[in-house]
């Protein structure tokens, strides 16, 4: 049977290493997918996936007082994205193409999709979707891509921030506000 | 309640996050107002769109290696430094007796060029054989029997007596011309 988070959490508290294992396996494909989404590029999202598990496995009495651990990794991996963001201010982030990616992983992305227009389709309506996320200012962008584009419940959101779950309702409010206009005038601009 | 009031629960709505007795109302107002329905229909869409461009998914091989290099910087390196730490005391009674044994050795080695080094000069007198391999110039030889335009007699001896600390050939012949140094500078 499928341990818990908490028992997991628990275990590795104690020093059981394949407790953190199981915790890198069930965790790495979401933050990757946040960070990726926040950062725009591979390399950026890569980083913060490895940097993550680091910090986690580095202060794990921390964890002790940690109410829900999956608000804790995610705090963890939005803070470091955010700081790796600042650091490369005035440098592209979004990848336009996947053609700086390793081999096995151009090949993941691209067999992704049926054929090579809907490849297309797909590539162009996710750019333009990070490119309106990245218009938005911090809080609301991360609130948005955390909540509409990755699922974390507003409670979890809230947690991770530190914030009351009005806040963050609020900023899901203006961050979807503006999506929709800019995303209208980006995908629709003859209506 | 107003539309504008209406149309802040449209969010809850969307998200089936809404208080029930709410959403009956919003539902009921939405059949009357068609702003209100434009509005729940784009946040629809919205959601639609976002939650279909979570599709970042570099593939399990990538997983994979990411996380064997997480356990290379945590589990790994936490075994080895516990190994470090736990080393038993005939391991460590062994490496101190390679270590005493280096020490031993070297010291021996040291010992045996000084006592090379000063024997050189009577080695190379009963052995002219063997000379070119020992014998060194003497020192009246390798200075200017006056002051020279450049340095004085004196200076020399100083920068001879500082090639013979540091310079080759080493430890072998060194000694051996201390006192024929002395001898000239006395």
């Amino acid at each position: 049977m499928d341990k818990s988070v908490p028992q997991i959490v628990e275990q590795f508290l104690h020093g059981d290493d394949t407790a953190f294992a199981e915790l890198v396996h069930r965790y790495q494909r979401k933050i990757y997918s946040v960070a990726f989404q926040i950062l725009g590029n591979h390399l950026d999202a890569d980083e913060v996936v490895q940097e993550t598990f680091v910090r986690i496995y580095n202060k794990r009495k921390d964890l002790e007082n940690v109410r829900y651990f999956t608000s804790f990794i995610l705090r963890i991996a939005t803070n470091y994205s955010i700081d790796l963001l600042r650091k490369r201010k005035g440098h592209t982030t979004l990848a336009d193409d996947s053609t700086s990616l390793p081999g096995h992983i151009q090949l993941a992305l691209s067999t992704k999709v049926a054929t090579p227009s809907e490849n297309l389709k797909n590539k162009r309506l996710m750019n333009e979707i990070l490119k309106a996320l990245e218009l938005l200012p911090t809080k609301q962008r991360l609130t948005a891509i955390l909540h509409d584009i990755e699922g974390f419940t507003k409670a979890e959101i809230a947690e991770t921030f530190g914030c009351p779950e009005a806040t963050v309702r609020s900023n899901l409010h203006i961050a979807r506000t503006k999506l929709k206009k800019i995303l209208k005038q980006r995908l629709y601009p003859k209506e | 309640m107003t539309c504008l009031q209406y149309k802040l629960l449209i969010d809850d709505l969307a998200d089936n996050s809404l208080d029930p007795v709410l959403a009956t109302q919003l539902k009921e107002h939405i059949l009357l107002c068609d702003s209100c329905k434009q509005e729940l229909e784009a946040t629809g869409h919205l959601k639609e769109l976002l939650n279909n461009s979570a599709s970042v998914n570099p593939g399990d091989l990538y997983f994979e290696e990411t996380a064997n290099l997480i356990f290379a910087r945590t589990i790994e390196k936490n075994d080895w430094q516990e190994q470090q730490k736990q080393k038993s005391p005939e391991k460590i009674r062994s490496e101190f007796s390679r270590a005493l044994i280096s020490t031993a050795a070297a010291l021996i080695i040291f010992a045996i060029s000084i006592i090379i080094g000063t024997s050189d000069t009577k080695f190379a007198q009963n052995n002219p054989a063997e000379s070119p391999i020992f014998v060194m110039t003497p020192l009246e030889q390798m200075i200017e029997p006056d002051d020279s335009p450049i340095f004085t007699k004196a200076e020399q001896l100083n920068h001879i007596q500082g090639m013979l600390l540091i310079s080759p050939p080493g430890m072998l012949g060194r000694l051996s011309v201390i006192h024929e140094y002395n001898r000239l500078v006395n």
